[in-house]
């Protein structure tokens, strides 16, 4: 099991995930950014200070809620462990996500 | 030490799987990052093997994981009844395609083969048999 609080914030939407996520439970991280997209907020930042492990299966989830997003808003990530900035290095996601050591960074980049 | 745990081939598995073998990575003096490298290529293995190995149903669905400690650091072997299938054999990604063109797989085998040491692929006795090292880091 994994959470992930959603809070909007004027045009931004902050989702808050905890937990370890791997192909059990990934789909949940993707159906609250699917759920949050489908309502029409395109500029997002996911909280990843709490997600202390991540395979490949939530890197999947990240990048197909980016192509939905593709020219219309952006989801850029605050607070990656450095596991899992190892991981989306390893995978040469690093450079396709803008990545923020906090949120106040991740909100102000907007 | 050599011990061997058989797991279900659900993903309810895989993190009482990743226990075991953080458990034997902290007898066997590994790092913290190096048994979470451990961790992660035991999870994408067994996600692969679930996804992949066992997508037609069968009567023995289960996943073997044996840890072996020794003085070169923790060499994990994994072993299942599904279809044959070699993940070496997979190409690598490659980063430089763009986004809307990249396909969100093979980052496991990816990780695997990055994180890992030594890792080995053979087909016995219609089983598949993946035997990965991650070696000590020395002090």
């Amino acid at each position: 099991m994994i959470q992930v609080e959603i809070s909007d914030r004027q045009q931004l939407t902050i989702l808050e995930a905890a937990g370890r996520i791997d192909s059990s439970n990934a789909s949940e991280l993707g159906q609250a950014l699917s759920s949050v997209i489908g309502r029409g907020r395109t500029h997002l930042v996911l909280d990843l200070a709490k997600v202390d492990y991540m395979s490949s299966a939530g890197l999947r989830e990240l990048v197909g809620a980016l192509k939905r997003l593709q020219g219309n808003g952006d989801l850029r990530l605050a607070q990656p462990s450095e596991r899992v900035l190892e991981v989306m290095e390893i995978a040469g996601l690093d450079t396709i996500f803008k990545i923020f050591p906090s949120i106040a960074a991740a909100v102000e980049s907007y | 030490m050599r011990e061997s745990r058989v797991f279900a081939a659900e993903r309810a598995e895989l993190a009482a799987a990743r226990e075991f073998v953080a458990q034997m990575g902290t007898l066997a003096g590994l790092d913290a990052a190096a048994i979470q490298h451990c961790e992660l290529a035991v999870d994408e293995a067994m996600s692969n093997i679930i996804e992949h190995g066992y997508r037609s149903p069968g009567s023995d669905q289960s996943i073997e994981i044996t840890c072996i400690t020794s003085d070169e650091g923790l060499t994990i072997i994994i072993i299942d009844s599904g279809e044959a299938f070699n993940p070496l054999s997979n190409p690598i990604p490659n980063y430089l395609t763009p986004l809307a063109e990249r396909t969100e797989g093979g980052w496991g085998i990816h990780f695997i083969r990055t994180l890992m040491d030594k890792v080995q692929y053979a087909r016995r006795d219609g089983q598949n048999q993946l035997t990965m090292l991650k070696h000590r880091a020395l002090h």
